[in-house]
């Protein structure tokens, strides 16, 4: 067998396990005209930066500390065709299978949506690196100037590589996501738009980063590995956004995503821990770096708040099929899984665990910041605004069935909206009006944060309040939590029953199910 | 509340008639849309080796229950099992036994035949020389080997509609679902889709579940069928079973807003048959003739021949024949036509739409 045998037959093993999608959308892009044409244009347009910068550059070509600025075209060109052509492309391929219906066959066969997503996400890698590979000469040409900087350049292309990943992802997220045929025009747009904006941003960061940049810099490397966690974090947040809404129905959908949003918030904190423990002559735990970091988390719980606790409680004979054996098992897996009332469980107990680091936090930043009234208000505010938001969910399935989790979501907003403006109405027809904080104040939790974070004279009338206002939404949403959480640990899969209700004929267990969780019954 | 309708259905379902378990169940399926109820409360059964048409006007939901039997749709309420194994419970088992050919083709740009054939045999797992022959033996069964090379998008609809089918089958189902596979073919291909189905069933013992609106094609090659309006099933089971279950319907009930004019004396109304007339001349002077002879109605006529309805018996139909011969009309054929599909789809449904 010759060399040449032997490569294809080793290839033809490889293509075997490689995914199917890679192979198929491999195939698909050496044959596209479209993929031609970005390659000979990129080949063109770093042809023409060479040769003009042969031209005017003169003597500094062999004499100037160029190097630097000759990679930076030539980057540009890069960037230009891995973060905005090749994402786009991710995000075009996904929702071209849903137009031609050939996402239908390719969701009847055996691959898993997750396989369907790692494809798409594969043939987007193999095109960034064939970019990579095209420009390659170029970049050796470079080198061989004065003043390139062999390590910054490596960085860099690693970074862009890792952004156009992430961007890949989160356009395969979108596509996925993008459901009516009528909205995919102006969602193609707002994601072309979205990526050339994330570009230019990017390249204006990796300028100024990589300007200030130093390897020996100690400070910047942890900056850098924390950006990673946190950048590979979202990475896994939108791979499992995209696998959901690839998701046959009955299947669990939710529990991968609130995994996610879990990890994430602990690698928030575990990671900030670790960087005080393993550097402390470069991070110290002080306002600098707690205090965003209580206010990130807070924001975190609130918006995956809002979803969680306005989901549908439906969960199909096959996720209740597959819940774990264990009664113990069951209790910790169910805040995961879909529903509302679990999603406030889960939410209340993520709350807990950032208060209580908050508790400890606080009061070592010493005098001059935050006193302790403005975590316990910000989770006062996050559990009175999402148990209002759980209850009206609840409730509003009881009304009708038409109500989604979205009108849910906007309606709580507008509350939260409404109220914040009440205490400042007065203004209308006062002229006069001095703004002054007073109790009424406290239905705006912005104005009410700030008045304690400035260390306001009303804390210790605000403080009891919002305690009241928290514990009154726990016990609106008591037993919906309960019957939520029972529902998971009494789930035995029975024989299926049928009954008419209302000239609807529906499963008698799922119906049961979901109406006792509904209206809190156990 | 608690009676359960899965029982009272399971009662309703024909019997198996040692036809073994059924390949294709949908028990009291329902899909809805709003307010819109695409699919409502729909059941019946398939066995294996048979091919079964599913027959309705556009927009009764036949499309709808094809996809929620190929795990494309979720139902509202209700079931369907491909194998024993529900679409909701167990899609994954599903999509192993089950072939699906969609009303669209879904061409991928920049494909050939055999690298399309190849696509789907990995995405349905197959690796190496499995891989290989699995494409090969349906490049075979399809005739599509000399295309073997050729762009998907070059193709003809008829080779594009072998190609769907040959994809349908690189995994080789026990189950086939088929919606309008022959839509747009022209006489031939239709002829070649057909001959292909019907020796799937024949020879492969697959179960085919096959929507069309030609129903002469469909009553060549299935052997039952089941009939949807408005999302409902107004009949199921072999031709026979359906003009059964058509007295049975039209004598218990009448349909949701549609006037009995039947009522219930319908089941007294006698066998009708479809007998044909053709004659040497006086094509006109026979149909006003027929007109005035009892038992006759549903007087149709052609250049050379004459359809009617007769509602009499057999005795009424030898005395109406001796009588053509007395009249001195030149008889040239006098055939009975026995009730198609066709006549079986056009007395049950009646045209409503969603």
């Amino acid at each position: 067998m010759s060399t040449i045998e032997r490569s294809i037959a080793v290839l033809e093993q490889v293509g075997d396990h490689a995914n199917p999608i890679l192979v198929k959308e491999t195939r698909q892009s050496l044959k596209s005209r479209q993929f031609v044409v970005t390659f000979m244009l990129l080949l063109a347009a770093s042809w023409f930066i060479f040769t003009m910068g042969i031209m005017l550059g003169g003597d500094a070509i062999e004499f100037g500390a160029i190097g630097n600025e000759f990679f930076w075209f030539f980057y540009v060109i890069l960037a230009f065709a891995v973060l905005v052509l090749v994402p786009f492309g991710a995000y075009r391929s996904l929702l071209a299978e849903k137009d031609q219906a050939t996402y239908d066959l390719l969701s009847i066969t055996t691959l898993s949506p997750r396989q369907i997503v790692w494809g798409k996400l594969s043939s987007a890698l193999v095109q960034v690196l064939i970019f990579y590979s095209a420009i390659a000469p170029f970049i050796a040409f470079t080198s061989l100037l004065q003043g390139f900087d062999f390590l910054m350049v490596a960085f860099m292309l690693i970074v862009t590589l890792l952004m156009a990943m992430l961007s890949s992802i989160i356009a395969i997220a979108s596509s996925a996501m993008t459901k009516q045929r009528q909205y995919q025009g102006l969602t193609s747009l707002f994601v072309l738009g979205a990526l050339v904006i994330q570009t230019l941003v990017l390249l204006s960061i990796v300028g100024r980063f990589v300007n200030s940049f130093s390897l020996v810099d100690a400070e910047a490397w942890w900056t850098l590995a924390f950006g990673v966690v946190i950048a590979g974090s979202y990475f896994l947040l939108f791979q499992k956004v995209a696998t959901a809404h690839l998701t046959f129905e009955s299947d669990d959908r939710i529990s991968g995503i609130r995994m996610v949003f879990s990890g994430q918030f602990f690698l928030l904190w575990i990671g900030i821990f670790v960087m005080t423990w393993l550097a402390p002559l470069t991070f110290s735990i002080n306002d600098e770096l707690v205090l965003p970091a209580i206010v990130v988390s807070y924001v975190h719980w609130g918006l995956v708040g809002l979803f969680a606790v306005t989901e549908d409680p439906y969960l199909s004979r096959r996720i209740r099929r597959d819940l774990p054996k264990g009664r113990l098992r069951r209790l910790l897996f169910a805040p995961f899984l879909q529903g509302g009332n679990r999603g406030f469980v889960y939410v209340l107990f993520h709350l807990a665990i950032l208060t209580g680091i908050s508790f400890m936090l606080v009061p070592m930043l010493g005098s001059g910041t935050w006193s302790l009234d403005v975590p316990i208000a910000m989770t006062c505010y996050l559990v009175i605004i999402l148990g209002m938001a759980c209850a009206l969910a609840r409730w509003c399935l009881l009304l009708s069935s038409d109500i989604r989790a979205g009108h849910v979501r906007v309606l709580t907003l507008i509350i939260v909206a409404i109220a914040s403006m009440l205490p400042f109405v007065p203004m209308l027809w006062t002229p006069a009006y001095r703004f002054t904080f007073n109790l009424t104040m406290i239905l705006n939790p912005i104005a009410t944060l700030i008045h304690l974070a400035n260390d306001g004279h009303q804390a210790t009338a605000v403080i009891p309040v919002l305690c009241i206002g928290a514990v009154v939404a726990i016990l609106v949403n008591l037993r919906a939590m309960r019957a939520g959480l029972n529902v998971i640990l009494r789930s035995d899969v029975k024989p299926r029953s049928l009954v008419v209700i209302d000239d609807v004929t529906i499963w008698e267990e799922e119906r049961e199910a979901q109406t006792a969780e509904l209206e809190g019954r156990e | 509340m608690s009676e359960t309708a899965a029982n009272m259905d399971q009662q309703s379902l024909p019997p198996s008639n040692g036809r073994g378990e059924p390949t294709i169940e949908i028990q009291n399926l329902h899909r809805f849309f709003g307010k819109l109820k695409a699919v409502n409360d729909v059941s019946f059964r398939a066995y294996p080796g048979q091919v079964m048409g599913f027959i309705g006007p556009n927009g009764a939901g036949k499309t709808t229950t094809m996809r929620v039997l190929a795990t494309l749709d979720m139902p509202t309420a209700g079931d369907a099992f491909i194998c024993g194994h529900s679409v909701i419970d167990d899609p994954d088992k599903v999509r192993r036994l089950l072939g699906f050919m969609p009303d669209s083709f879904g061409r991928y740009p920049n494909m050939d035949v055999v690298e399309y054939l190849d696509f789907f045999a990995r995405a349905y797992g197959f690796r190496g020389a499995d891989r290989r022959d699995a494409v090969e033996r349906v490049l075979v069964f399809t005739e599509l080997r000399k295309l073997a090379d050729k762009p998907i998008t070059a193709l003809s609809k008829g080779m594009s509609q072998r190609l769907c089918l040959g994809r349908t089958l690189i995994h080789d189902p026990e189950v086939l679902i088929l919606d309008e596979p022959a839509a747009g073919l022209d006489p031939r291909a239709r002829v070649e889709v057909r001959e292909l189905i019907a020796l799937l069933a024949s020879e492969m013992k697959k179960t085919v579940l096959i929507s069309s609106h030609i129903l002469t094609e469909l009553g060549e090659i299935c052997d039952s069928a089941a009939i949807i309006e408005a999302g409902e099933i107004l009949a199921h089971g072999t031709i026979e079973e359906i003009q059964a279950q058509r007295k049975r319907r039209r004598a218990v009930a009448p349909r949701e807003g549609v006037e009995a004019v039947d009522g219930p004396h319908d089941d007294d109304e006698p066998e009708t048959t479809v007998l044909g007339v053709r004659v040497l001349s006086d094509v006109e002077r026979l149909e006003r003739w027929l007109l005035e002879q009892p038992f006759v109605s549903a007087v149709n006529m052609g250049p050379q021949q004459i359809s009617f309805t007769f509602s009499g018996d057999a005795a009424a139909q030898c005395d109406l024949l001796r009588r053509i011969v007395e009249n001195k009309f030149e008889l040239l054929e006098f055939t009975g036509k026995t009730q198609s599909l066709e006549d079986a789809f056009m007395a049950i449904t009646e045209g409503i739409t969603q």
